[in-house]
C-alpha cells in the first residue's frame, strides 16, 4: 500500500504536469508518475476533487473533470507548479548524470547533456556546480559495461598493486561502483578462481572476448543497492595502536572498531587483504602507529618504512 | 478526512496565505483535525514534519499583532515551486535513464516527478548499474547550494576556526563535497571539504552579498588546500601507478623517463596531505625535491620506524 505521503508526492507532481497538458489519459499519468491507476482515479475523484482553500465555494476549489479516461483539472493554482528540486536532489541528479555520460554506451548523451545544461541553468548552478567522477580512459568503461549486460567475458591487462606486479586476467565485469573518486569494476576472474574487484585506474587494456560468463550468478535490477564495494567478512583482521589527530588517514575504510587505550592512541580492527596494502596506509599513519596484532599478515612497521626509505637512499636508523 | 485530503489541504492553505497562520487558525481553516486539544497538536506537529520531510519549506513567523508572540505559519510560493527547466522529451528520457542507472544518495523517485515524471517508452531492462560513493555529504552540499542560489553566508566551524563563507562553487571531486568562496574571517578565497566542517552550518539573510566572488576557487589538490606559503615539489612515479597518479595530475606537465616512470612538479601548500598523497603509492613513488621536502619525507619514515 502506498502511504498518504507517496500519494501526496505523486499528487503535487502530477496535477501540474496534467495542468500543462491541459488534460492527458489516465494511464498516460499512471505510467510517469509511478500511480497505480484505481488509486489514481480513487484519489483524483475522493479526495483531490475535495482540496481548496476556505470558504470551500466551487471557485476555491480544485476541479477535476475524469470522462473517456482523459483527465482535465482546473483552478489547482497553488499546484500549478511543480515543487523545486531540493539543492541535494540538484547535485544528485547533476552527479547521476554526469557519470552516465562517462560511463553509458553515448545512445542519449547528446540529450542527457542537453538535459543538464538545461537543468543547471534552470537552477542557477551553471557556472557553480562541477562534478568530476573520476579520470580514466573513457573507452574503457563502456566497453566493460556492454560486456556486463551481453555476459560476454573481457580480457584486462591489470596492475594489481598488492602484489606489485601486472597480468592479463579473463574476467565476468558485473558490478560498477565510483568511490573516493575511483572507478571500480567487480566480477569473477578467472586467474584468481574467484570474485574480485578492480580499479579501472590499474586497467592497462581491455580486450572483448566471445566467451560467455560461466562463474557469475545471474544479476537482478531488483536487488536492493548495496553500500558494499565488497564483502569484506572473510578478509583477515589485522589490529594496530595509532594516533587519533591521524584518524582522517582511514577515511572511509570499512572499520570494525576503534576503542581508547590507555596510553591516549587508538586501537583500530579492520579488514585487510594484503600486506602491501596494509605497508602504505601505516607508513601513511607515520610515526606512533605500532601493529598489535597482524593476524595471518606479517607485517611490521619497519621493514614497510624501510621500502620506502630505500628510494630515499636512507636505512632506518 | 483522509490523511492525504488533509495533507493537501494544508498544503493549499499554507501557499495561499500570505500573513502566517497560527495553529489554531489552520485547525479551523483545514477541518478534519481531531477535536481533542493534545490529539490536534500531535496531528498538527506530524503533518508539518511529514511536508518537511518531503521538501516542503515552511516558514515560521510571528502572527502578526498578537502579545506575547505566537507561531504563525505559511509556504512562501517561489521557494516553493521551481523554475520550470523546459526539458524536452528526449532530455527528460535521458536524465531518467541515468538516475535509474547511477545509484547515488539523495536521488529518489520523487526527484523525476518534479520534473514531469517518466515519459512513454522509457524503460530500463536488465542492465548493469553503477554506484556513487559520496558519502553522506551530499545534504550538506544540498543546503550549501541554496545558499549560493540565495547568495547567503554561511557559517560553520573548520579546523577549530569559526567561519563565516560566501559561498561560491560546489565541487564533487575523487568521492567528496567542497565549497569554495570568499571566506570573511581570513579575508581570503578559501576551500573546505564538507566532511570536516564539524557541527551544523548556519546561514544567514538571502542576498547579503555581491555575486563579486561568484567564480570563486576551483577546487584543487589536497595538497594545494593549505595556507603554507607555496612550494614547488618534483615527485617520480613509478610506471605502473601512472593512470591512478594522473586522476591528480590530468591538467599538469609531466615527463616521461626512460625507465617508464614519470617526473612531475606540484605546488604545495599543505605538505601534509602531499605527503599522505605520495604515500599512497608507496614505494611506487619519490619526492625528488626540493631538499627541505625530500627531508620531509625521511625525517617522516625515521620517526615512523622508532616505534
Amino acid at each position: 500500500m502506498i502511504s498518504a505521503k507517496e500519494r501526496m508526492a505523486r499528487l503535487i507532481a502530477a496535477i501540474p504536469w496534467i495542468v500543462a497538458q491541459d488534460g492527458a489519459p489516465v494511464d498516460a499519468i499512471a505510467e510517469r508518475f509511478d500511480y497505480p491507476r484505481d488509486l489514481l482515479l480513487a484519489d483524483l475523484n475522493d479526495v483531490v476533487f475535495y482540496v481548496g482553500v476556505p470558504p470551500y465555494t466551487p471557485d476555491t476549489l480544485i476541479e477535476v473533470l475524469i470522462d473517456d479516461d482523459m483527465v482535465w483539472i482546473s483552478y489547482a493554482d497553488w499546484f500549478s507548479r511543480p515543487m523545486k528540486l531540493s539543492g541535494g536532489e540538484l547535485l544528485s541528479l547533476i552527479t547521476a548524470g554526469e557519470t552516465a555520460l562517462s560511463f553509458d554506451n553515448q545512445d542519449t548523451a547528446g540529450a542527457l547533456a542537453r538535459g543538464l545544461t538545461k537543468l543547471r541553468l534552470a537552477t542557477g548552478s551553471n557556472d557553480t556546480v562541477d562534478v568530476q567522477i573520476g579520470s580514466i580512459d573513457r573507452t574503457f568503461l563502456p566497453m566493460m559495461r556492454a560486456a556486463a549486460d551481453e555476459r560476454l567475458c573481457i580480457d584486462i591487462d591489470y596492475y594489481s598493486f598488492a602484489s606489485n606486479s601486472r597480468a592479463t586476467r579473463r574476467i565476468e565485469p558485473n558490478r560498477f561502483f565510483v568511490a573516493d573518486g575511483n572507478w571500480y569494476v567487480g566480477g569473477y576472474c578467472h586467474l584468481a578462481a574467484g570474485e574480485r574487484l578492480f580499479r579501472v585506474d590499474r586497467v592497462e587494456s581491455v580486450e572483448p572476448t566471445t566467451e560467455p560468463f560461466s562463474k557469475s550468478v545471474s544479476h537482478d535490477d531488483g536487488d536492493e543497492p548495496t553500500n558494499e564495494l565488497f564483502s569484506l567478512d572473510d578478509a583477515p583482521r589485522v589490529t594496530f595502536a595509532m594516533p587519533e589527530d591521524r584518524i582522517w588517514v582511514l577515511d572511509r575504510l570499512p572499520i570494525d572498531e576503534v576503542v581508547p587505550s590507555d596510553d591516549g592512541r587508538l586501537v583500530v580492527t579492520l579488514p585487510v587483504s594484503s600486506s602491501r596494502w596494509l605497508e602504505q596506509l601505516l607508513v601513511r599513519i607515520g610515526p606512533g602507529v605500532t601493529v598489535i596484532d597482524g593476524g595471518p599478515l606479517r607485517v611490521d612497521v619497519k621493514s614497510a618504512t624501510s621500502r620506502v626509505m630505500v628510494r630515499y637512499g636512507a636505512t632506518p636508523t | 478526512m483522509s490523511k492525504l485530503e488533509r495533507l493537501l489541504k494544508l498544503l493549499a492553505v499554507l501557499l495561499d496565505t500570505t500573513i502566517p497562520l497560527s495553529a489554531e487558525d489552520l485547525r479551523i481553516r483545514i477541518g478534519g483535525y481531531p477535536d481533542r486539544d493534545d490529539s490536534f497538536r500531535r496531528s498538527f506537529e506530524r503533518d508539518k514534519d511529514d511536508l518537511r520531510q518531503m521538501g516542503v519549506d515552511i516558514r515560521v513567523l510571528p502572527v502578526p499583532t498578537t502579545e506575547p508572540p505566537i507561531d504563525g505559519y505559511l509556504v512562501d510560493q517561489d521557494a516553493y515551486a521551481g523554475q520550470d527547466p523546459g526539458l524536452e522529451a528526449d532530455e527528460l528520457a535521458a536524465l531518467h535513464l541515468a538516475a535509474a542507472l547511477v545509484r547515488v544518495e539523495e536521488l529518489g523517485n520523487d526527484t523525476l516527478w518534479k520534473l514531469g515524471g517518466r515519459p512513454e517508452g522509457d524503460a530500463l531492462d536488465d542492465t548493469t548499474g553503477v554506484q556513487v560513493d559520496a558519502g553522506g555529504e551530499t545534504t550538506v552540499a544540498g543546503v550549501l547550494q541554496e545558499a549560493i542560489a540565495e547568495r547567503r553566508t554561511a557559517s560553520f566551524t573548520y579546523a577549530d576556526v569559526d567561519r563565516v563563507l560566501e559561498p561560491a562553487r560546489l565541487s564533487f571531486t575523487r568521492g567528496h563535497w567542497y565549497v569554495s568562496g570568499f571566506d570573511q574571517t581570513r579575508n581570503a578565497d578559501r576551500v573546505f571539504r564538507l566532511d570536516r566542517i564539524s557541527g551544523s552550518i548556519e546561514l544567514g539573510a538571502s542576498g547579503v552579498f555581491e555575486a563579486r566572488s561568484a567564480r570563486g576557487p576551483q577546487v584543487t589538490r589536497t595538497w594545494e588546500l593549505g595556507d603554507e606559503e607555496p612550494l614547488d615539489a618534483t615527485v617520480q612515479i613509478e610506471a605502473s601507478m601512472i593512470s591512478t597518479a594522473m586522476i591528480q595530475l590530468e591538467d599538469h606537465e609531466v615527463a616521461e623517463q626512460a625507465d617508464g616512470s614519470i617526473v612531475a612538479t606540484v605546488v604545495v601548500r599543505n605538505s601534509e596531505m602531499f605527503r599522505n598523497w605520495v604515500l599512497e603509492f608507496y614505494d611506487n613513488a619519490v619526492v625528488l625535491g626540493p631538499p627541505e621536502m625530500r627531508a620531509m619525507m625521511i625525517d617522516w619514515l625515521q620517526r615512523t620506524a622508532d616505534l
